[in-house]
C-alpha cells in the first residue's frame, strides 16, 4: 500500500468509524497475513467505541496484491460473493465492510470477521488430527459444498458473474486453451487431456454458485471444528461438479494419496455430507471427469506462475520450482483419464 | 569426460552439506526456504546426469509420429526443432488430428515423455503413482 503504517491505520480507523456507526476506533494491531499469492490480507485488531459494533473486534483485511490475475474477483464483487454465501448459510466469515473508494488507502478493500483457526494444508493433513475427525471435517465440508450449490441465478447482486452459455466444462476448455496460448511454450500432453475434456464434456447442467478454489488450504479448522471457507475471488456460476472435483483431485492431497477426499477423509464421507444437505445422489463419475480438469487447471496455473518467474515480473524460487511440477499434474491427467476409460470398458 | 568429481556429483554433494549439517541449524521461518534450495538442486542434479534421456524420448516421440527426418532438418538447432515439433504436435492434438487414432498410440508416447520429465523433477512422486524405478 502507498501509505506508511501509521497513515493507515488512521485511514482504515477513520473508515470503520464511519462504516460502523461508532464514536471511535482505535486499531490496536494491523500486521500483514502470510500466503495469498493474489490477495494481501492482513490481520486488524480494533477497539471500536459506540455504535452496534462497540467492543474489541478481530478482522482480516483484504485488498489486491501488486501482481493482478486477470481472472479472479474484484474486492467488491469477492465482498458480494462473501455476503451472498454467508446469507445462504456457509460458513464463511461474515464480510462487514467494503471500501471501494481508492483514496482512502491507495486500494480497494474489504473488512470482514476473523475466524480463529489455521488452514495450512500440511498441519491439517499430516498434523495431530485424528482419522476420525478428519472424516468429520469432510463430511461437514460436503455439506457446506451442497449449501454453497443452493444458490442459482439469477442473484441481482451478482450479475456480474457470467452465466456460461454452454456446458461449463466446454467454457473451462476454451479458457484454458487460450491461457496456453498466451504462454511461450506449447504443452502437447496438456492439448491431448483438453481434447479429450472437449469430447467427452458432460452435457449442461443447471449453473450454481460455485467456490472453485475448494480445496484443503482454503478452510480454516480450530481444533477440530470447521471455523470458515476462504478465498473467494474465483468463485462464478459452473457446474457443481467443478467444485467435487477439485476437492477430491490428486493434485490437492498433499501426499496422503489414499485419503482421496482433500487428503483428509474418504470420498464416501465427503459425498455423503454432499449429499444429505443437496438431497441428490453425487455421480461419481461425473467427479472423476472434473478431476482430469482439475489437473489440467493446476498445471497450467504453475506454467503460468513459472512465467511470472521467468519474466522477471516476480523472481522467486518458488514459482521457478512450481514450474517444475507439471508434469506431475500430467501424469495425474493421464492416469485419471485412463482410470475413467478402464471403468467405462469394464461397464461396456 | 569431465574431470571428477561431475557437476551433478558436486552438486548432490553441496545438498547433502545442506540438508545435514545447515538445515537443523536454521531458523523455523528459514527451513521452507532451505529446503526448495535443496529441490532446486536435486532437479539441477538429475538434469545434468539423465537429462539428455529426456531429449531421447521426445525426439523418439516425434521420429516415430512424423518421421525420422523430422529430428534432421537442415538449418535448425535441436532446441528449435524441438520447439516447432512441440508447436506442431500440440496444435494437431487441438485440431483433432489424432481423434481417430487407433490404440493408445499417442497416450503412451506422451506418458513415456512425462515419466522420463519425472525421472529429473520428482522421481519420488513417479514411485508414489505407481511406476516404479523402471
Amino acid at each position: 500500500m502507498g501509505l506508511n503504517e501509521n497513515e493507515m491505520r488512521a485511514a482504515i480507523a477513520k473508515f470503520v468509524a464511519r462504516a460502523a456507526g461508532a464514536r471511535s476506533v482505535n486499531v490496536l494491531e494491523l500486521r500483514p497475513l502470510h500466503g495469498g499469492a493474489i490477495q494481501e490480507n492482513y490481520t486488524l485488531e480494533l477497539e471500536i467505541s459506540g455504535g452496534e459494533f462497540a467492543g474489541n473486534r478481530s478482522l482480516v483485511l483484504r485488498t489486491d496484491s501488486p501482481s493482478q490475475v486477470g481472472a479472479s474477483l474484484s474486492r467488491a464483487q469477492e465482498f458480494a460473493v462473501l455476503q451472498a454465501a454467508f446469507a445462504a448459510g456457509v460458513s464463511v466469515p461474515e464480510p462487514l465492510w467494503l471500501c471501494e473508494d481508492s483514496s482512502v488507502t491507495g486500494k480497494a478493500f474489504l473488512l470482514m470477521e476473523k475466524v480463529p483457526g489455521s488452514a495450512t494444508a500440511r498441519d491439517l493433513v499430516r498434523g495431530p488430527l485424528t482419522d476420525e475427525a478428519r472424516e468429520a471435517l469432510v463430511e461437514r465440508l460436503g455439506e457446506e459444498l451442497a449449501q454453497l450449490h443452493r444458490i442459482k441465478p439469477p442473484v441481482a447482486a451478482l450479475a456480474f458473474l457470467p452465466i456460461p452459455r454452454q456446458a461449463a466444462a466446454l467454457t473451462r476448455v476454451a479458457l484454458y486453451r487460450q491461457y496456453l496460448d498466451a504462454l511461450p511454450s506449447c504443452q502437447p500432453a496438456l492439448e491431448w487431456g483438453l481434447r479429450w475434456l472437449e469430447r467427452h464434456a458432460p452435457p449442461p447442467c443447471e449453473p450454481m454458485l460455485c467456490h472453485c478454489d475448494y480445496r484443503t488450504g482454503n478452510y480454516m479448522v480450530d481444533g477440530a471444528r470447521l471455523t470458515g471457507i476462504l478465498d473467494w475471488e474465483f468463485a462464478t456460476w459452473s457446474d457443481p461438479y467443478e467444485d467435487l472435483g477439485w476437492f477430491c483431485a490428486r493434485c490437492w492431497r498433499f501426499g496422503a494419496w489414499d485419503k482421496e477426499a482433500g487428503g483428509m477423509g474418504s470420498r464416501a464421507a465427503f459425498y455423503r455430507g454432499y449429499e444429505r444437505v443437496a438431497e441428490a445422489a453425487v455421480d461419481p463419475t461425473r467427479v472423476a471427469y472434473w478431476e482430469v480438469m482439475a489437473a489440467v487447471r493446476w498445471a497450467i496455473i504453475a506454467l503460468q506462475q513459472a512465467e511470472r518467474h521467468h519474466s522477471g515480473e516476480q523472481s522467486s524460487l518458488e514459482l521457478a520450482l512450481t514450474g517444475r511440477m507439471v508434469p506431475e499434474m500430467e501424469l495425474d491427467m493421464l492416469m485419471q483419464i485412463d482410470h475413467i476409460e478402464r471403468r467405462e470398458s469394464a461397464h461396456a | 569426460m569431465p574431470d571428477r568429481p561431475t557437476g551433478a556429483e558436486l552438486l548432490q554433494a553441496a545438498r547433502e552439506t545442506l540438508l545435514s549439517e545447515l538445515a537443523a541449524q536454521l531458523p523455523a521461518e528459514q527451513k521452507y526456504p532451505a529446503l526448495m534450495v535443496a529441490s532446486a538442486m536435486g532437479i539441477a542434479a538429475r538434469e545434468a546426469e539423465i537429462g539428455s534421456a529426456v531429449l531421447d524420448v521426445e525426439s523418439d516421440m516425434f521420429a516415430q509420429l512424423y518421421g525420422e527426418q523430422s529430428m534432421t532438418q537442415a538449418g535448425t538447432e535441436g532446441a528449435e526443432q524441438l520447439a516447432a515439433l512441440r508447436a506442431r504436435l500440440a496444435d494437431e492434438i487441438r485440431c483433432g488430428k489424432f481423434d481417430g487414432e487407433p490404440g493408445d498410440r499417442l497416450r503412451l508416447m506422451l506418458l513415456e515423455w512425462v515419466c522420463a520429465r519425472l525421472r529429473v523433477s520428482n522421481p519420488k512422486y513417479l514411485k508414489a503413482a505407481g511406476f516404479g524405478d523402471e
